[in-house]
């Protein structure tokens, strides 16, 4: 049924409802006034929400994140209470993790490089870093590889060097990760997984 | 400090503190107050005849039929009589231009002409107003309006009784378990975002999914629009695109801090007239949100 808004005002049930206010003498200009500012200095915006399931480890809580429909950015993530795992409810790292997003004005947004024994960061291209941290590695690595231990048993192992992971990756990342460190033989790995 | 002070201090504040962000609201804000003031202590002390919560079906509560549909919450020989002489001069402080006609309308019920009774037995009310209105000569859209002021305190003071079965019924639907109005506005709580609604007809709050809409239940986990004023991110009001109805939605309230639904709804105005104005219709009409 094709309904107008007078005709919904009209039909609804209860006693009181439908009256206009300026009916009763009441003065909505200031009301009206402001609406009208709001809508000419276009700060009514359109958003929408959008759940999804957060990455960081395999409890999988629900998140609620909310995205400009202009820009297409997100501008706030919440738990979603409607979600069976979590209900509503963040850990310390899924309740921080808008600042995951490009929003987060203190996410670095190029390579900052210090060199040894210097003071000032450096801005460099990803085409000189990660030739520079691969070579590193793999030096760190080889200088202090095991092959055997003192028994003489096979060990293929890398004493000289860690891996710490980070509280901002993800399940999937993580998993890369460590094939990664164990594949050069790492045995000293560690990640913080859940705060 | 009695509960009533207590209360009504209480209301006063809250205003107050709406007032401060949103001045634009002034004047729906005080005309409402000396009337929400008087439900309030009206709700606390009139005396009705209470509903037995054991003779609610909960297995037709838990189906989906509000209370109101299983037994009538607004009697015939309810208070009414005092509980008009007690708001009539609240919406005449509130609303002055309604003095002449609500004079009127209290000398009808003193000299017997109208009798509110009649009104809560008839099955179709409408025409009841209708020659009442004809009888003293007052503007039907003046009794209508006395007559939502005088229903709240009673609605209230039952669904006060009520709140055990109604907490503990399990409700999931868009509108409400009490008297079955869709709500007016909705709280979204700051810790756990939980969305609540409330309906300005009885008081009542439930806890309501934030993918559904409460009008017509469509489900929406990819796309679940909403309107908000830059720079004041509390300032919703969720719209659904199917039904094309808007709910005026306090985002983010922190879960320590007193409100009144009602009051933040009535800051809010403005976000109605902005929602009317671009089609959509709200989920229920209240008392504040119609303006032409």
């Amino acid at each position: 049924m094709e309904m107008t808004r007078r005709g919904f005002l009209i039909v609804t049930g209860a006693v009181g409802s439908g009256v206009a206010l300026s009916t009763f003498g009441l003065d909505l200009g200031p009301v009206r006034a402001y609406a009208e500012e709001l809508d000419k200095a276009k700060r009514l915006k359109a958003a929408k929400q959008v759940t999804t399931v957060c990455c960081y480890c395999s409890v999988g809580c629900g998140l609620i994140c909310s995205v400009d429909k202009v820009t297409g950015k997100i501008f706030n993530i919440e738990g979603d209470p409607e979600h069976p795992i979590n209900e509503g409810s963040l850990c310390a790292k899924g309740a921080g993790f808008f600042d995951l997003t490009e929003a987060n004005k203190y996410r670095l947004r190029k390579v900052l490089y210090r060199a040894p024994g210097g003071m000032d960061w450096e801005e460099k291209s990803w085409d000189w870093a990660i030739p520079r941290i691969a070579r590193l590695v793999k030096d760190a690595r080889d200088k202090g590889f095991v092959a055997r231990n003192a028994k003489g048993e096979l060990v293929n192992r890398a004493e000289t060097i860690a891996h710490l992971g980070s509280s901002n990756v993800d399940s999937e990342e993580c998993w890369l990760m460590v094939t990664k460190a164990r594949a050069l033989g790492m045995v000293y790995i560690d990640h913080q997984a859940r705060v | 400090m009695t509960d009533i002070e207590g209360a009504s201090a209480r209301l006063a504040r809250e205003i107050g503190n709406v007032l401060e962000r949103n001045p634009q609201s002034r004047n729906i804000l005080q005309a409402f107050e000396p009337i929400l003031q008087e439900k309030a202590r009206l709700a606390e002390r009139i005396v009705c005849k209470q509903i037995d919560p054991s003779a609610i079906d909960r297995s037709r509560l838990a189906g989906g039929i509000p209370v109101i549909r299983q037994t009538p919450l607004l009697l015939p020989e309810d208070p009414w009589e005092e509980i008009v002489r007690a708001v009539i001069p609240a919406i005449i402080q509130g609303f002055p231009a309604l003095r002449a006609e609500l004079l009127v309308l209290q000398k009808g019920i003193d000299d017997g002409t109208i009798r509110l009774s009649d009104f809560y037995r008839a099955q179709d009310g409408h025409p009841v107003l209708a020659r009442w209105a004809a009888a003293i000569v007052v503007r039907q859209v003046a009794i209508d309006f006395l007559l939502w002021a005088a229903e709240k305190p009673v609605l209230e003071n039952r669904r006060r009784t009520l709140q055990e079965v109604l907490s503990t019924s399990g409700w999931d639907r868009g509108y409400c378990p009490c008297c079955g109005e869709l709500p007016s506005v909705a709280v979204i709580h700051e810790k756990i975002p939980q969305r609540w609604l409330h309906c300005s007809r009885c008081g009542h709050d439930w806890r309501f999914s934030r993918t559904l809409c409460p009008c017509c239940a469509r489900e929406s986990q990819r796309e679940m629009p909403y309107f908000f004023v830059e720079g004041r991110e509390q300032e919703t009001a969720f719209i659904c695109a199917s039904c094309k109805r808007y709910l005026i939605t306090v985002n983010h309230i922190g879960d320590l801090e007193e409100h009144d639904p009602d009051v933040l709804a009535m800051g809010m105005a403005h976000l109605d007239l902005l929602m009317q104005q671009k089609g959509f219709l709200p989920m229920t009409v209240s008392a504040w949100n119609v303006f032409d």
